[in-house]
C-alpha cells in the first residue's frame, strides 16, 4: 500500500518518438442545436401576489428582467414599495391568525402535497422559464431545480402532522409571519427551501425573490392558487435591495430567513441588532474539495468538475478550491483539463449545454475582476478553449494552478466557473488549509479509505461534508454553514427547528 | 546450442569473447546490436556509450525512453545517428509478483467508485442528438455493427443471409455496410464463401470455448487456429474468469498472450464477461490486464451476450477509461466493443456519446469501436429512414426483421 | 326496457394479477336484505403459499426503491382511493357493514391515513435511527431495514380502514405484505386490489386474499418465509395458534384484540411506532482515523 508521500509506481511509457499521445476532442461529430421547445407560458409583465390575489404595485413601478443569454428584456417585474410590503405582511398575519395556525397539521400537509404535485405537472414549463430568466442550462433546470423543488414540498408536507417527533419533549408553536429573502442562483428551488418548512410548521410567509430572477417566483403564485391554499398564507413581493430591507425590517416579521452573500448577511444582522427578531442566514462559501492520492481518480475528477462548474459556479457550496495531494497533483490537473475540454458552454436553452450564462452583467464583472487578480498575483491560468456566444454574459471555465492561501482567488468567493488549485502533503495540512477561511459551508473529501473519510469529516469545519461525491442535495439532508457561512439549517429534521418557537 | 547442451553454459564458445558484465557487451563497436532478452538494458546511463549503428530490438522494451532519446540524438557520435528496427511495439505484461492479490492489483491501476460512474454516464443520456448530427451518428453506428449470429442452430444458409444483410443492410445506397459479421468457428468458411474475396465486411469468429471458456488451453488455441485458417479476420475470445476471481492474474494474461500469438495477423477482441466480474474495480483490473498484452487494433469487449448481464453505459465507461489511461501511458490504441443488450438506436447513440466524450474523435471509427448486436442494425435503419421520410417506420419493412406485427 | 348492467366478478389480487382461488371455490356474499351480490374467492393455504412467493419476488425491488419513491407511491394510492371514494363507500355499506355516512367517513379516514404514512417514508429513519456516541474512536450508526415479508390478518370492523392501517405502516419501510382481508366484508378489499393496481405499486408488494380466516390462519402462523405477522384476533385460541406457529421461525408478532380496536383513533394508529414494529435495527461501526 503506497504511503501518502510516494508516487504510485506506473509502468514506463512506451510511446512513439515525438509527441506524447493525446486525445482529440474535436469537431468530427458536432451536435446540432437542440433547443428545448416547451412553452414557458410567460407574461410580458408580472405583478405582486398578496392575500391570494395578483395585484399591481401601489406605486405603479416596474423594473426589467433581462435574459442573460442574449441580454434581451424578458419581462417587466413589479417593484414593491413600502405600502406593498406592509399589505403583504398584514395579509400574512391575518391568514396566520384566522386560518393557518388553527389548521391541523394533517390538513396543512395536504396543501403542501398538492403544491408538490402541481409543480411536478408543470415542471417543464417552469424549467424553461427558470433558464430564460437566470441563464442556467435547461438540462439543469429540468433535471435538478424543478424535481428538487417539488421534492422539497413533498418532504415537508409529510412533517406537518409529525412535528412532535422532530421536536420531542417540548412544547412548541409556529412563529407567525416569516419574512424570506432569496438569491438568484436557484430561484425556484430557494423558494421551495424557504416556503415548504415554514408552512409545514404552521407559519405564513412573505417572500422576496432576487431582483434578477423573479419570474418563476411570481409564476408560482398560479400554483398556490390552483392548490387552493388559503389566501395570505403565501405572499410574493418582487423588488430590489430596498424591498428586501423592508421585508427584513418589517415589525410583523416574527422571523427573517435570508440566503445570499455574506456581505448582505452582515448588513441584515446589523439591521436587526437589538430587535430580538429570530434570524437564519445561509451565506457564502469557499469550499475545499480535497483529493487524496488513493481516491478513485476519474470519479474524483468528475466530482471536482461538478463541484465548481455546476450552475456556472453560482453555488454557495461550490468546491471552488481544489486541494490535491502533491504526489498526484500534476496528473490530476492534466485529467481535469482534459475533462474541461468536453464541457459545452453556450445557449442555456440548448439541451446539450453544460455551462450556461452568467446571471448578470454585474456578476460577470465581479468574476472578471477576481480572475484578473489571480493573474496579477502570479497564479498559473488555464481556460477552456471553447468559443463563447457573441451576445450574452458568458465566462469560460477557468482553472488557476499554483495557488496558495494568500492569493485573493483562494480566499474570496468568486461565484463563477473558476477553480483554484492548491496542493498538500499530509492529512493535517489538508485540514489546516481547508479550514483556513472565514467560511464554513461545505467540503469534499476524495479517498478510498473509510476511516480517513470519517476522520476528515470530524476535522473539517463545514456544515456539509461530501465524501467521494459533491453537490448532492436532498430535502431530508440538513444544509447550512459554520462561521461566516451563516447559521441555521434547511432540510431534514434539524431544519424544522428554525421555524418554530419553543415555549 | 550444442555447445550449451554439452557444457551447460554458453561461455567459452570457440571464437567468442566472454564478458564479465553483460552490459559491457552492449557497448561493443559493431554494426548491428541485437538486444534480445531483457527490458531496460539501454538507458540514459549507458546510451551515450552505445556504438552500434543499428539497434534491432528483439526483446520487449530493451531501450528506455530516455535512452531512446539519447540514441536518436546521436549519443556521443558526432557523425551519424543510429537506426531502430523494432519487431513489436509491445508492452511487457504484469509481473508475476501480483499473483493472488487484488489489493496490489487495484493499488497499481486504481479503484473505481460505482456511484460516481453511474452519475457520469447518466449525463450521456441527457444529450440531445438531432438532424445532421443524428444522421452522422446513426450511419457511423451502422459501420460499427458486428452483425452477430451465435446459435446452436446456425447453418450455412443462415450465415449466408446474414452476410448478404451485412454487405447491403438497406436498399438506400447511402447506407454503408456494417463492420463485420460475427459467427461460430465452424461457420467461418461459409461466411468467407458468402462474402467472397475483397468484401468490405470483416469476418469475426468467437473462439476459445465461447462462451464459458471452460476447456483446456490447447483446445481453445486450436479453435483459434482453425478459425483463422478458415479465413477469420478477427477473433473474439473469452478470458479465464475463474482464474481472475481466484487471483491468478498471470494465468489470465498469459492465456491472452497465447491467443494473440495464435491470431497472427487477425485482430483480437478480448471478452471480459463483465456480468461475472461484477464490480467496476474488477472490470477495470481485467481491462488493464488485457490491455497490457494487446496490440494496436485489438479490442476489449464487454460480454458474450449469453448471460443476463450485458453491456451498460456504466461498464462501458469503466472500460473506456482503462483504454484511455493505457493509451495515454503507452501510445497503444486499443478498441472497444460493447456487446449484448444494445437493441435500440437511441441506446447506440448514448454509447457513442460516451466514446466521444471519453476517448475523443480518434475512436469514432469501426477500426476502434464496434457494437456486438443483431437487432440493433434494423433499428438504426428504421431511424435513418425516419430521418429521411419524416415518418415513423414499421419494423417489418426492413429485411431480416423478426417482428410480424 | 331497462338496461341490464354487467356485474363484476370479484377476484383476489396477488402478484399484481387478479385471480380466482387455486381451489376454484367461492362463497356467496349477500347484501343486508339477503339478496345475492357476488361470489367471493375462497382462498386456501395454497393461495397463501403462492402469495408469499409473489411477495418474495417483489421484495428486493421494493426495498431498494428510494424512500421518496415509496412515499410518492403511497401518496398516489391516496389519490386513487380518493378519486373512487363514492364507489368504495358503497362497497363498505353494501352488505350492511356500515351506514352510508359512516362508510364515507371511513373512506376519508383511509385516504388521510395513506397520506400520513406516505409522509413517513423518508422520515421514520430520522426518528427511529440515529448515531451512537460510543466510547471508542468509531463512527457508530443505527439504521432501520425492512424485516421482510409480513403476514396480515385483518379485522371485520372497519374493513377498509383497518386493512389500510395495517398495510401502509408495513410497506412504507420496504416490506411486502400478504393479507387475509375481512372475512365478513370482503368487497372493500376486492376494490382495494384494483386501486393498488393503478397506483404505481409494483405487483407482489401487497397481496390480498379473501375467504375464511380459519382456513389460512394456521398457515400464516407456520409459514417460515413470513418474518412477521400483524393479526387481529377475536379469541385467545387464535392468539395461541399464531404464537405457537410463530415460535418455530421466531416471527415478530403483533397481535391485536378485535374487541379493543378502534381504527378511527388516529392518535393511536398514525404513529412512527406502527412502522417500528416491522423494521430491523442495524448498527454499524467504523473506525475514525487517518
Amino acid at each position: 500500500m503506497s504511503t501518502l508521500s510516494t508516487e504510485k509506481k506506473r509502468p514506463a511509457a512506451r510511446i512513439a518518438p515525438g509527441t506524447p499521445p493525446e486525445l482529440i476532442f474535436g469537431d468530427l461529430w458536432e451536435f446540432d442545436p437542440a433547443p428545448e421547445s416547451a412553452d414557458p407560458k410567460l407574461k410580458s409583465s408580472y405583478d405582486l401576489f398578496i392575500g391570494g390575489e395578483v395585484v399591481a404595485p401601489r406605486s405603479g413601478n416596474y423594473f426589467e428582467s433581462i435574459n442573460p443569454a442574449n441580454e434581451k428584456v424578458l419581462a417587466k417585474i413589479a417593484l414593491a414599495g413600502a405600502e406593498d410590503v406592509d399589505a403583504a405582511f398584514k395579509a400574512a398575519q391575518r391568514a396566520f391568525d384566522r386560518t393557518w395556525s388553527n389548521m391541523p397539521g394533517r390538513e396543512r400537509g395536504k396543501y403542501l402535497f398538492r403544491i408538490a404535485r402541481l409543480l411536478q405537472d408543470r415542471s417543464r414549463e417552469f424549467a424553461v422559464a427558470e433558464t430564460l430568466d437566470g441563464g442556467k442550462p435547461i438540462k439543469e433546470a429540468r433535471d435538478f431545480d424543478l424535481p428538487m423543488a417539488a421534492a422539497h414540498f413533498f418532504y415537508h408536507a409529510g412533517w406537518a402532522d409529525k412535528l412532535a417527533y422532530a421536536i420531542p419533549a417540548a412544547k412548541f408553536a409556529p412563529l407567525g409571519v416569516v419574512g424570506q429573502v432569496i438569491p438568484w442562483n436557484f430561484p425556484l428551488l430557494m423558494l421551495a427551501w424557504k416556503i415548504a418548512p415554514a408552512l409545514a410548521c404552521g407559519n405564513t410567509v412573505v417572500l422576496k425573490p432576487a431582483e434578477t430572477t423573479s419570474v418563476t417566483a411570481l409564476k408560482f403564485a398560479d400554483i398556490v392558487r390552483d392548490a387552493g391554499l388559503p389566501p395570505g398564507v403565501v405572499n410574493i413581493i418582487s423588488g430590489a435591495g430596498e424591498t428586501g430591507a423592508r421585508v427584513v425590517g418589517h415589525p410583523l416579521a416574527a422571523k427573517v430567513a435570508f440566503t445570499g452573500s455574506t456581505e448582505v448577511g452582515k448588513l441584515i444582522m446589523k439591521q436587526l441588532a437589538g430587535s430580538g427578531r429570530k434570524l437564519t442566514l445561509e451565506l457564502g462559501g469557499k469550499a475545499a474539495n480535497i483529493v487524496f492520492d488513493d481516491a478513485p481518480v476519474e470519479q474524483a475528477v468528475e466530482g471536482v468538475v461538478n463541484g465548481i462548474f455546476f450552475n456556472q459556479g453560482h453555488v454557495c457550496c461550490a468546491g471552488s478550491r481544489l486541494l490535491v495531494q502533491e504526489s498526484i497533483a500534476d496528473t490530476f490537473v492534466t485529467r481535469l483539463q482534459r475533462r474541461i475540454a468536453t464541457l459545452r458552454v453556450g445557449d442555456p436553452l440548448d439541451k446539450n449545454t453544460d455551462i450556461g450564462a452568467i446571471n448578470s452583467k454585474a456578476q460577470l464583472e465581479k468574476i472578471r475582476e477576481l480572475v484578473q487578480s489571480g493573474v496579477d498575483e502570479g497564479a498559473g491560468i488555464f481556460q477552456s478553449s471553447c468559443s463563447l456566444p457573441s451576445t450574452g454574459y458568458y465566462f469560460k471555465p477557468t482553472v488557476f494552478t499554483g495557488v496558495s492561501q494568500s492569493h485573493r482567488i483562494a480566499r474570496e468567493e468568486i461565484f463563477g466557473p473558476v477553480l483554484s488549485v492548491l496542493t498538500f502533503r499530509t492529512l493535517e495540512e489538508a485540514v489546516e488549509k481547508a479550514n483556513n477561511t472565514a467560511y464554513g459551508l461545505s467540503a469534499g473529501v476524495w479517498t478510498d479509505k473509510g476511516s480517513r473519510i470519517l476522520k476528515m469529516s470530524t476535522e473539517l469545519k463545514a456544515g456539509v461534508v461530501w465524501a467521494n461525491t459533491f453537490n448532492r442535495f436532498d430535502p431530508s439532508s440538513p444544509f447550512g454553514g459554520y462561521k461566516e457561512s451563516g447559521f441555521g439549517r434547511e432540510g431534514g429534521r434539524q431544519g424544522l427547528l428554525d421555524y418554530v418557537k419553543l415555549m | 546450442m550444442k555447445h550449451r547442451a554439452g557444457t551447460g553454459t554458453i561461455l567459452n564458445f570457440p571464437g567468442a569473447t566472454n564478458f564479465q558484465r553483460t552490459a559491457d557487451a552492449l557497448e561493443l563497436d559493431c554494426d548491428i546490436l541485437v538486444p534480445a532478452a531483457l527490458e531496460d538494458q539501454i538507458m540514459a546511463g549507458n546510451a551515450p556509450r552505445i556504438r552500434a549503428k543499428i539497434i534491432a530490438e528483439a526483446a520487449n522494451g530493451p531501450v528506455t525512453p530516455d535512452g531512446e532519446k539519447i540514441l536518436l540524438a546521436g549519443g556521443n557520435r558526432r557523425d551519424s545517428r543510429c537506426e531502430f528496427l523494432s519487431i513489436e511495439r509491445y508492452y511487457f505484461p504484469m509481473p508475476v509478483s501480483t499473483r493472488g492479490s487484488f489489493h496490489r492489483l487495484f493499488d497499481d491501476i486504481g479503484t473505481v467508485d460505482y456511484v460516481g460512474v453511474e452519475e457520469r454516464v447518466a449525463k450521456y443520456g441527457t444529450r440531445s442528438i438531432k438532424k445532421g448530427s443524428k444522421i452522422w451518428g446513426l450511419k457511423t453506428a451502422v459501420t460499427m455493427v458486428d452483425l452477430t449470429t451465435l446459435e446452436g442452430k446456425d447453418t450455412p444458409g443462415r450465415v449466408a443471409s446474414l452476410c448478404r444483410k451485412a454487405i447491403r443492410p438497406d436498399d438506400d445506397p447511402d447506407i454503408p455496410p456494417v463492420g463485420a459479421v460475427c459467427v461460430y468457428p465452424s461457420m467461418v468458411k461459409h461466411a468467407r464463401r458468402a462474402l467472397g474475396p475483397g468484401a468490405p465486411v470483416r469476418i469475426a469468429s468467437v473462439a476459445t470455448a465461447f462462451p464459458s471458456g471452460q476447456a483446456p488451453l490447447s483446445t481453445r488455441l486450436a479453435e483459434v487456429n482453425a478459425a483463422v485458417a478458415d479465413g477469420a479476420d478477427e477473433i473474439d475470445m473469452v478470458i479465464n474468469r475463474g482464474a481472475f476471481l481466484a487471483g491468478d492474474f498471470a494465468c489470465v494474461q498469459e492465456e491472452i498472450s497465447a491467443v494473440v500469438e495464435a491470431c497472427g495477423g487477425a485482430a483480437l477482441k478480448v471478452i471480459l464477461e463483465v456480468s461475472e466480474l461484477e464490480t467496476y474495480d474488477n472490470i477495470r483490473a481485467a481491462s488493464m490486464l488485457a490491455l497490457r498484452v494487446l496490440r494496436p487494433g485489438d479490442f476489449i469487449k464487454t460480454s458474450t451476450g449469453k448471460t443476463s448481464g450485458n453491456a451498460t453505459l456504466g461498464n462501458q465507461q469503466v472500460m473506456l477509461e482503462a483504454i484511455r489511461d493505457h493509451y495515454l501511458d503507452t501510445g497503444i490504441a486499443v478498441g472497444m466493443k460493447p456487446a449484448g443488450g444494445i437493441r435500440t438506436a437511441k441506446q447506440a447513440l448514448s454509447f457513442l456519446i460516451a466514446v466521444k466524450e471519453t476517448l475523443g474523435d480518434a475512436w469514432l471509427t469501426n477500426r476502434r469501436y464496434r457494437f456486438g448486436a443483431s437487432g440493433l442494425l434494423n433499428d438504426l435503419l428504421r431511424q435513418l429512414r425516419k430521418e429521411k421520410t419524416g415518418a415513423y417506420q414499421a419494423p417489418y419493412n426492413f429485411s431480416e426483421a423478426a417482428a410480424s406485427y | 326496457m331497462t338496461r341490464l348492467p354487467v356485474t363484476k366478478t370479484p377476484k383476489a389480487y396477488v402478484g399484481g394479477a387478479f385471480i380466482r382461488s387455486e381451489s376454484g371455490r367461492v362463497f356467496a356474499l349477500n347484501d343486508a336484505k339477503g339478496a345475492f351480490i357476488a361470489n367471493i374467492p375462497q382462498c386456501t393455504r395454497k393461495d397463501l403459499r403462492n402469495a408469499v412467493e409473489a411477495a418474495a419476488r417483489a421484495i428486493p425491488g421494493w426495498a431498494a426503491r428510494t424512500p421518496y419513491n415509496r412515499g410518492q407511491i403511497l401518496y398516489r394510492l391516496g389519490e386513487m382511493l380518493e378519486s373512487r371514494a363514492a364507489e368504495m363507500a358503497d362497497a363498505i355499506a353494501i352488505d350492511g357493514a356500515a351506514s352510508a355516512k359512516s362508510a364515507r367517513h371511513e373512506v376519508a379516514a383511509a385516504c388521510d391515513r395513506l397520506v400520513h404514512f406516505a409522509g413517513w417514508a423518508d422520515k421514520y429513519g430520522q426518528v427511529l435511527g440515529n448515531t451512537n456516541a460510543v466510547a471508542s474512536p468509531h463512527f457508530n450508526f443505527t439504521v432501520c431495514e425492512p424485516a421482510g415479508i409480513v403476514g396480515v390478518i385483518a379485522s371485520d370492523a372497519a374493513p377498509l380502514l383497518g386493512l389500510i392501517s395495517q398495510v401502509a405502516a408495513i410497506i412504507v419501510s420496504g416490506n411486502t405484505v400478504v393479507a387475509h382481508a375481512s372475512e365478513m366484508h370482503p368487497l372493500p378489499s376486492v376494490l382495494l386490489g384494483e386501486i393498488l393496481a393503478v397506483s404505481d405499486l409494483p405487483g407482489g408488494v401487497v397481496n390480498l386474499l379473501t375467504g375464511y380466516r380459519k382456513e389460512t390462519l394456521p398457515t400464516f402462523a407456520t409459514h417460515e418465509h413470513l418474518r412477521a405477522l400483524d393479526a387481529v384476533v377475536a379469541t385467545v385460541d387464535e392468539a395461541r395458534t399464531l404464537g405457537l406457529g410463530a415460535a418455530e421461525s421466531v416471527k415478530r408478532l403483533k397481535i391485536r384484540d378485535s374487541a379493543q380496536l378502534d381504527w378511527f383513533d388516529a392518535a393511536a394508529h398514525e404513529t412512527a411506532y406502527a412502522i417500528r414494529d416491522f423494521v430491523e435495527f442495524k448498527t454499524t461501526w467504523h473506525p475514525v482515523g487517518a
